[in-house]
């Protein structure tokens, strides 16, 4: 590693983009750290600058993370006995489902959803109801109310399909949609 | 999961790849905010790490021979002094001078009780069960993690294997640098740290880690010395 280390203002944005992600600090601090050494070990000049090929493993690191933190709850939560092609299919019945109940949001309604299940992911008192509501650039009270319109606009829209929790996540009990 | 269906739904999106991808288009659009003094506090140990990283590895063998050095020196003072019954240290080079001073307090703790530095007026608790090594000076402290967790008065966290160097500038600022055993430290400005004592302390607190049988070894060594 006989690289200069990297800018200060560089190291900088990148924890503030991991940060900005929902990474706690700390975890921030990792990714960087991790990412530096991996492209301190694998970069090779014909690729560009060192610090845009740093840059796109801190990204690659910082995307799907919170995803990665549930997935040992994931894998025990959802692990069945059950033969992989069936499970492929409710699992593609139940994306369909997803799919159609996000396009029948509005963008704000979809806004304040995505915020809102992040609020509840990341929360545990690291992101509150405030910053989410600021990262909407809403009123704490208005994100609150939109939170309320959202839930009796999912409930609707859930009625109106036919679908059970069940079936929009695990795909099982599912009532196929007519035309 | 949640009795509610719409908490449900919502506590999917960690779970399902189609809820999770459209949370990470929004986070594209929506970063989260963040807080500047979280980040200013994980830019300093990052830069800390890196330059540890950076440094080549310190080998144990020049320390044991500076130590043995030091040692030797200190024998031939304490020689010195026998000779010139009424004689003092004025009298001796600034080596022998520097030779004699004794090193840094060593605390060995265990307990689940913190540790206070002060001055320099800073804290560490021990997260659960833990074992560290401290020493100290007026204007800096260090602690070597060896076994549990423990934490700075500023929140950082400092795990088994790792250093932590703790100082306050006249400001009043905490500074606090991590870096894991077995690099060396980063460079530090000696305007805030005093980097000698801060030296010091380190080769203290290395001291205390050898085992009983490396002091006895080296004790050997010196008393066979003519």
């Amino acid at each position: 590693m006989n690289l200069p280390p990297p800018k200060r203002d560089f190291l900088k944005r990148q924890i503030r983009w991991a940060m900005g992600r929902g990474l706690p600090a700390q975890a921030a601090e990792d990714v960087v750290f991790e990412a530096w050494h991996k492209a301190a070990e694998t970069f090779d000049k014909r690729r560009g600058s060192f610090e845009a090929y740093m840059q796109r493993i801190v990204r690659n690191k910082c995307t799907d993370w919170w995803r990665r933190e549930s997935s040992v709850e994931r894998a025990h939560n959802h692990l069945r006995l059950v033969p992989a092609s069936r499970e492929s299919r409710r699992e593609e019945r139940a994306s369909r489902h997803q799919t159609a109940l996000l396009a029948a949001l509005d963008p704000s309604e979809l806004a304040v959803f995505n915020a809102w299940a992040l609020q509840r992911h990341l929360g545990k008192g690291r992101v509150t109801s405030r910053d989410m509501s600021q990262s909407l650039g809403m009123a704490p009270a208005d994100y609150e109310n939109a939170k309320r319109r959202l839930r009796t606009r999912i409930e609707t829209l859930m009625t109106d399909f036919g679908w059970s929790v069940r079936s929009l996540l695990h795909g099982e009990d599912d009532v196929e949609q007519a035309g | 999961m949640s009795n509610k269906p719409v908490e449900s739904i919502l506590d999917a999106a960690a779970t399902s790849d189609t809820l999770a991808g459209s949370v990470e288009v929004h986070l594209d659009t929506y970063p989260i905010e963040v807080r500047e003094e979280e980040l200013a506090l994980a830019l300093d140990r990052l830069e800390a790490r890196i330059a540890a990283e950076q440094r080549p590895r310190m080998s144990p063998w020049p320390f044991l021979i500076g130590l043995a050095a030091v040692a030797a020196g200190s024998l031939l003072v304490l020689r010195a002094d026998t000779a010139f019954v009424s004689g003092d240290l004025s009298d001796a080079s600034p080596l022998h001078q520097a030779v004699v001073v004794p090193p840094p307090p060593v605390v060995v703790h265990t307990s689940s009780e913190g540790l206070d530095f002060s001055p320099p007026g800073r804290r560490v608790e021990l997260v659960g069960p833990a074992k560290v090594l401290s020493a100290s000076d007026p204007r800096s402290a260090v602690v070597l993690v060896q076994e549990g967790t423990a934490q700075t008065d500023e929140g950082t966290e400092v795990e088994a294997g790792q250093w932590a160097l703790l100082t306050r500038d006249k400001e009043g600022t905490a500074h606090t640098v991590i870096f894991p055993d077995g690099a060396s430290p980063p460079p530090l400005s000696d305007d805030i740290w005093g980097a000698t004592e801060v030296d010091a302390q380190l080769r203290a607190v290395r001291w205390e880690t050898l085992p009983e049988r490396t002091h006895d070894a080296l004790q050997h060594l010196f008393e066979e010395k003519p």
